[in-house]
């Protein structure tokens, strides 16, 4: 999982990402020094949630992703199935392009995650 | 109910004093009696007493210096034989207990280190994950920070979620929410308490409370954060809300400055849930984006495979867009960005 981060990491734009629990509890963080990691989970979790909420009477069923344009930073919350990517780019990032390697990734981190829930 | 059970709800003299206790303007008294508890070597319910009390009266600052004084006694005093029991016989609830008696000695990283140890160890066992929660809670208590009062909610939930009923994780959960100024809720978590000890500390603070604060109108703890924060609820009124022209396969809703409901499409969904929940996303989107250091929020995209939601910061409000058809995303986008601008300026 670290490794799949890591990779992640070099994608141009992307400035680091965490695997959490679906409750927000980190999991694996490689979000660099700058970043606060309680604060990316504790809201990552929170916008998740309200996102989900809002969805469910809308959809009747959560988002696969949840991307979150800012003035100085893109967030991107992907939903691995039990679980959650959180993603954080820089404002310039090409979201069409890069998107599809976090993609790539959360498919990835999805099986590993399936294989590791019996 | 009969006479003998009436007379067994009656509370009993102790039981009277020590509602006395918390009283509106019993600080002092309620310290002094955590005194004369500590004197007489009963530490724990002297720092249970404390423990309620801090909330009863929060903010309390001598409350607060002697749990601290006090808690830290009982953690010194337990190091050596949590250090022991933990080299001798590993267990998570050994690892959780000296994680406590770390963060309170102002070892976080080795507190965190153990609770993570015993959530390795038992990933189904709360206590892990309470210490966590209890460290947090602490810090939302006496620094008023969001970010310890979001976490210990969510290690306190997975706790409670371990094990229903856990004595400690519905006393930690029922003061964060009587910090955040919702008695409904603190008393429905107490309840199993209640019921079996009406004496606890806990419940008498919220007992007291609840007299003082109006009883929350909303179940929605992420509500509760965003009014704990900014100091305003949203109104929402049918009244107030202007109609938003906008194609059939669109619904639109804006939410003013305030969060509250201003407009919305004539096919847009207004169940008040469905509002409530719209406002905490803008609230929540808000409050995110600026404390993670990403600036003032854009826009954003919540995509499901059957439905798209795009919210568009302006004015200080949020308008939202959903459709059902997720093919009709650009043309959504499109819409919200320029028909909309026109509309707006109308």
């Amino acid at each position: 999982m670290k490794r799949l981060l890591e990779q992640l990491n070099t994608t141009p734009g992307v400035m680091g990402s965490m695997v959490m629990t679906d409750d927000g509890i980190p999991v694996v963080s490689l979000l660099g020094t700058e970043m606060d990691e309680e604060c990316v989970a504790a809201f990552s979790s929170t916008v998740r949630l309200a996102a989900n909420r809002t969805a469910a009477q809308l959809d009747n069923q959560h988002p696969d992703e949840v991307i979150i344009e800012a003035e100085q930073g893109n967030l991107l919350l992907i939903n691995l199935d039990g679980a959650l990517l959180a993603v954080m780019t820089h404002a310039g990032l090409e979201l069409n392009t890069g998107l599809l390697e976090i993609r790539s990734v959360a498919r990835r981190l999805r099986e590993i995650l399936t294989i590791r829930t019996p | 109910m009969g006479i003998i059970e009436s007379w067994m709800r009656r509370p009993r003299q102790d039981e009277e004093k020590q509602m006395d206790l918390f009283a509106a303007g019993a600080e002092s008294r309620l310290l002094q009696a955590a005194i004369r508890f500590d004197d007489r070597g009963q530490r724990l319910a002297a720092a249970r007493l404390l423990r309620a009390g801090t909330v009863r009266f929060h903010p309390w600052p001598d409350g607060e210096l002697a749990l601290d004084q006090l808690e830290r006694t009982l953690a010194r005093e337990s190091l050596h034989t949590l250090q022991a029991a933990v080299e001798s016989r590993y267990s998570a609830a050994d690892a959780a207990r000296l994680s406590s008696a770390l963060e309170r000695l102002g070892d976080s990283s080795g507190a965190l280190g153990w609770a993570h140890a015993a959530i390795e160890e038992d990933p189904c066992n709360p206590e892990g994950y309470l210490a966590i929660a209890r460290g947090y809670l602490r810090r939302f208590r006496r620094d008023e920070d969001a970010v310890a009062g979001l976490q210990a909610l969510r290690y306190l939930t997975k706790a409670c979620q371990l094990h229903a009923g856990h004595g400690d994780c519905l006393r930690s959960l029922a003061m964060l929410l009587l910090l955040l100024r919702a008695p409904s809720a603190a008393a429905k978590v107490l309840r199993p308490i209640s019921r079996a000890t009406p004496s606890d500390p806990m419940v008498l603070a919220l007992e007291a409370l609840s007299t003082e604060i109006p009883a929350e109108n909303t179940s929605n703890v992420q509500e509760l954060f965003l009014r704990w924060e900014t100091g305003t609820s949203p109104v929402h009124s049918e009244e107030t809300t202007a109609v938003i022209p906008a194609p059939d396969e669109f619904s639109v809703w804006e939410l003013d400055g305030t969060r509250a409901l201003a407009a919305c499409s004539a096919c847009a969904d207004q169940r008040q849930e469905l509002t409530e929940n719209l406002s905490v996303l803008a609230g929540s989107l808000t409050q995110a984006t600026t404390r993670m250091g990403l600036g003032q929020i854009a826009r954003v995209t919540a995509r499901s495979a059957d439905g798209v939601l795009i919210g568009l910061a302006e004015a200080g409000g949020v308008v939202f867009s959903h459709t059902d058809r997720p093919s009709l995303e650009n043309s959504l986008s499109r819409w919200l960005e320029s028909d909309r601008g026109r509309e707006r300026s109308r």
